[in-house]
């Protein structure tokens, strides 16, 4: 049996295989790499993320996934069960550094991390010493990559980051990069937590508020659960300061300690995409075996007499077995072949898509579970066409084959459509929830809004350029302010000046100016905007929104808080900060982490990390003019403009990148499926070109031979597809289940998707049949 | 070949060449039909003119390659003629597109072969039923219809058996029931007996000449002199010519 020979479906068979392979391992590796995420924690299984939880009087229980800084070395100190821990904390992201040289170089991240953090996460230390680094302020270790990137010797030279360009650091070791499946991925520089300080207020000893520690510790082997909780509760009742708690309205506060073993899993939007991602890759593999039977079974005719012959002579059946497994084999390795060079031509769109690279996806991790898939796709594929080798009369030596086996090929056939149909509406689900919610109200307008970072700019300069900005015809207005709507933004207590008890936490934006209202679009309900300041600095008003002046009324009795003073737990009590105007309620964050809370903004051009502007229309000629702008008045501070839609569609990233995973596993399902059905009708034209013919002269028409195609196709697609719609609509429940704020999921879309892959099997039909419905009858009679 | 030759009396309406009367079912006039590919081209018939009359029975007969089979197709409305005139029942239906030949054959031509061509997956009395499906008759009549041909033809007994679980001969019989079902003005039969012992072969030439008494006009394809004798005329063909007709 030769395995390319010509009538045998080769072509079909290993184009089958190579795009269910591609889709259906690559997804897998991915799903993989999720389960084996942070493999790098030492000892995993005893290792505890530390989380802080508080109460409020008459309010449920919060749960923080960080801790304040004293944290994590108190437990270490106090209770004998931990045997070691560690903090770090994040202070910069995605900027760049400039060296003594003056040469620039982009980074990732940084953290502040202190010397226990490679006693947890471990990786290779290739130069320095980490302990003694991570120990020493002003002393950092960077990524291999980042090393990589510098060049030359790195150990000895000192940076500054764009957005702290006084304040030097010296690169002191290298380490080697995490995995790409880990928290710390993204991890370029690690500096020494006595370093914070230098950048930031110093937290590093606080038992409470400042929690922005991640905080880690690692417990003995034999060490008891409930024993230690019950400790670190004791400790806690011993040391925290709970007068002051109570007076600013905490009931309770304590540490959870959450195990980090499958904790990655535990998120319930990477528990759902690893499940829809690994549903596609078993279709798009269970797809490609089916349609590998299909054909096998499709070009029975052509092989069955040899097969016959084969055992009239006295073949055994395991000659068969055999001889189909090594088929079956060659067919394979031509596909993975296929695959190699496809994803080495698509690496960068399968970074794109997945979010990591083709190395990590096909690496140590993952090899061992992409070789069972391989071998199970082997043995399917090899042994069951075996068998049905095995099962062919020896009467078929001397007389045509001529068996239907259309209950085989139509079951293959209808395993196919319930999963096209599945994924199909799997994939309008998602695409309709991505549209949903890139296009839902947020409360304010961000279409023709651009924005530029200026955390490179200091005093004076952004206050400057946000009013050149301002000065261009085509802007129309500018707004310098501290974050952007989108991120999510730290909390602040609120309290009443004369009274110390902190009445609820809200979302501060800190400063924006005068003009943030019309750039953003956001409606005045009461009072008025702030008035622009025509220097550089801060007034102590704020602008808060309807939510806010809501519970402001039911927890203070507050009627109206225009005209007010309020304080603010950070500015402190020294700086009462009066309401001039309250805004329509608008969405902080996005749809899939929205800020829930209260949102409060002072009026202020100080600390300004961004101007945004709203253009008179979004062209490229427009952005590429502020863009000019900002190079002409600062070129070396590489400032770039951006859309904030961009921005706002990076924010559903990962819906978009399962909208496309979706996409591409429906439309090589949809594709292998389609193979599989030309080339039944094909088999089936064949098989039955005498009856058709008999048909014909006895009246039948063009499209009546046609329609009895159909109809014995929609006996089995109609059902299959109602399977796939069900399946479907559950998976797309299953899917929603990860969004708070998710599109409805009507019939009608399910019936579309439903009457599209009807028209389609109907299309393919109707152009496979035409000829045979076209030709003289007479020629197929002859054939007899 | 030339009409002038032909020994039988032409109605004046087709003598005026306007088409056929009612007593004239057939009218061939100059009949070609050549097959082309890239390379080859063979003239299958060279220019056939000859006429059937409603309710005869006419034998077509000549050595393999011939021309038989092509203009049986033709007759049948299964193929066109690459030039000349072909008169059915009156009008002229050698150009017609695929769908109107269709709606012609329907109910008009009945068609026998050789090897029976039932279809293997319908029993008995679908294989009759189908033709009577493609013409629209209601399922009542077609029952009735159907089973008053298989009670004629006495295949009654076999009405739920499939073609596999026949005989030749009951096959045939089958075949002929599905081609007289409609009540079509001509039959043509390809063969009839070809794949037949003597037995069945006479009791299918006897249904023929039936068919025939009753009034339907049948042209047969054939190699055998003895069924060619139950017809009423025999028309010699040779090399895609009419070479000799004899009345019997």
């Amino acid at each position: 049996m030769h395995p390319f020979a010509k009538g045998q479906g080769a072509f079909i068979k290993i184009t089958s295989l190579t795009v269910g392979l591609t889709v259906g391992l690559v997804l897998l590796a991915k799903v993989q790499l999720e389960r084996s995420y942070d493999r790098c924690i030492v000892d995993k299984e005893h290792v505890y993320e530390l989380q802080e939880t508080f109460q409020r009087a008459g309010e449920e229980l919060q749960q923080h996934s960080a801790t304040s800084g004293g944290i994590a070395p108190v437990l270490a100190q106090e209770i004998p069960e931990v045997v070691t821990a560690t903090r770090y904390t994040a202070q910069f992201g995605d900027e760049k550094l400039t060296l003594e040289d003056g040469s620039r170089h982009s980074f990732e991240e940084a953290v502040f991390a202190d010397s226990c953090f490679f006693n947890i996460f471990a990786t290779r230390t290739l130069l320095g010493d980490a302990k003694q680094i991570l120990s020493t302020a002003g002393q950092c270790m960077i990524s291999r990559r980042l090393s990589e990137k510098i060049g030359g010797e790195v150990v000895g030279q000192t940076f500054c980051f764009a957005s702290a360009p006084q304040k030097p650091m010296t690169i002191c070791g290298v380490y080697e990069d995490y995995p790409e499946n880990s928290t710390f991925a993204r991890f370029d520089i690690l500096m020494s937590m006595p370093s914070v300080g230098t950048y930031a207020w110093d937290g590093t000893a606080n038992l409470i508020g400042n929690d922005r520690y991640h905080s880690y510790v690692r417990l003995r082997p034999d060490a008891d659960m409930d024993m230690v909780r019950g400790e670190v509760k004791e400790l806690l009742q011993r040391i925290l300061p709970w007068n002051d708690l109570k007076q600013v309205g905490y009931t309770d506060a304590g540490i959870e300690m959450v195990s980090v073993t499958g904790q990655r899993m535990k998120d319930t939007t990477v528990r759902t995409t690893c499940i829809i991602l690994a549903v596609v890759a078993l279709v798009m593999l269970f797809t490609a075996v089916m349609n590998y039977i299909l054909v096998v079974i499709s070009s029975l005719v052509g092989r069955a007499r040899q097969v016959a012959v084969r055992k009239v002579l006295g073949a055994p059946n395991r000659e068969f077995f055999l001889g189909s497994i090594g088929e079956a084999a060659l067919h394979l390795l031509a596909a993975l072949i296929l695959m190699t060079l496809l994803l080495y031509a698509g690496q960068d769109l399968t970074r794109d898509l997945l979010g990591v690279s083709v190395q990590a996806l096909f690496s140590r991790q993952t090899f061992a579970v992409l070789l069972t898939v391989c071998l199970i796709v082997l043995l399917c594929c090899g042994i069951l066409p075996g068998f049905i080798y095995s099962r062919i009369p020896l009467t078929y030596a001397y007389r045509l084959y001529s068996e239907s086996k259309r209950v085989w090929k139509l079951s293959l056939l209808a395993f196919q459509f319930v999963l096209s149909t599945m994924l199909l509406c799997v994939l309008t689900t998602i695409y309709r929830q991505y549209s949903f919610m890139l296009h839902t109200d947020m409360g304010y307008q961000y279409d023709k809004v651009a924005y530029v970072n200026v955390s490179a700019l200091h005093g004076d300069s952004i206050y400057s350029l946000a009013r050149e900005i301002e000065n261009l015809p085509c802007v129309e207005r500018t707004a310098a302010a501290y974050s952007l709507f989108c991120n999510l933004q730290s909390g602040d207590n609120v309290l009443v000046p004369g009274n110390p008890q902190e009445l609820f936490n809200c979302a501060n934006m800190f400063f924006a100016e005068g003009g943030l209202v019309e750039t953003m679009g956001l409606q005045i309900v009461r009072g008025r905007d702030f008035e622009r300041l025509n220097h550089q600095g801060w007034q102590p008003e704020m602008l808060v929104d309807e939510h806010f002046a809501q519970k402001m009324k039911e927890v203070a009795g507050i009627d109206d808080v225009v005209g007010r003073q309020f304080i603010n737990s950070s500015l402190g009590n020294q700086y009462p900060l009066t309401v001039v105007g309250v805004v329509k309620d608008f969405t902080l964050g996005s749809l899939v982490s929205r800020e829930e809370r209260p949102i409060m903004v002072v009026n202020g051009n100080v600390f300004t990390h961004y101007i945004m502007m709203k253009l008179q229309c979004v062209t490229p000629e427009n952005i590429t003019t502020v863009q000019q702008l900002c190079d002409r008045l600062y070129p070396d501070a590489e400032l770039t403009v951006k859309l904030y839609s961009n921005e706002m569609a990076d924010q559903y990233q990962e819906t978009q990148r399962t909208r496309d995973l979706v996409m591409i596993g429906c439309i090589a399902s949809l594709l292998i499926t389609l193979i599989g059905l030309i080339g039944y009708v094909r088999d089936e034209v064949q098989r039955r070109s005498r009856e058709l013919a008999i048909r014909k002269v006895i009246g039948a028409t063009m499209s009546e031979v046609q329609l009895l195609f159909a109809r014995s196709i929609a006996v089995i697609a109609l059902p299959s597809i109602a399977v796939g719609v069900a399946l479907g609509w559950y998976l797309s429940t299953l899917l929603m289940q990860q969004f708070a704020y998710k599109v409805a999921l009507p019939w009608t879309v399910f019936a579309i998707d439903a009457l599209f892959i009807i028209l389609i099997i109907a299309a393919v039909v109707f152009i496979q049949t035409r000829r045979v419905a076209n030709d003289n009858p007479v020629e197929y009679l002859k054939k007899e | 070949m030339c009409l002038s030759e032909d020994k039988y009396i032409l109605l004046p309406s087709l003598r005026e060449g306007q088409g056929g009367g009612s007593a004239i079912m057939i009218k061939l006039q100059n009949i070609k039909k050549v097959f082309r590919t890239d390379v080859v081209e063979t003239t299958a018939l060279g220019g056939i003119t000859l006429e059937v009359k409603d309710g005869e029975f006419v034998a077509i007969m000549g050595p393999s390659g011939c021309g038989k089979s092509t203009l049986l197709n033709i007759l049948g409305l299964l193929d066109n003629p690459t030039e000349g005139e072909y008169w059915l029942d009156g009008k002229e239906v050698g150009h017609l597109k695929e769908r109107q030949r269709t709606f012609t054959r329907r109910g008009e031509i009945g068609f026998v072969f050789q090897s029976f061509n039932l279809i293997d997956e319908l029993t008995v009395e679908a294989n009759i039923e189908l033709p009577l499906k493609y013409l629209g008759v209601p399922a009542k009549e077609r029952k009735e219809r159907v089973e008053e041909i298989m009670r004629r033809m006495a295949i009654s007994h076999r009405a739920q058996h499939y073609p596999q679980q026949l005989s030749g001969g009951q096959q045939q019989r089958v075949a002929i029931a599905r081609a007289v079902v409609v009540k079509p003005k001509l039959v043509l039969a390809d063969e009839p007996t070809g794949n037949l012992d003597t037995k069945n072969g006479k009791e299918v030439m006897d249904l023929l000449t039936q068919l025939n008494a009753e009034g339907t006009t049948v042209v047969m394809v054939t190699h055998s002199q003895h069924d060619a004798s139950f017809a009423s005329r025999t028309i010699n063909l040779l090399d895609g010519m009419v070479v000799e007709k004899t009345l019997l």
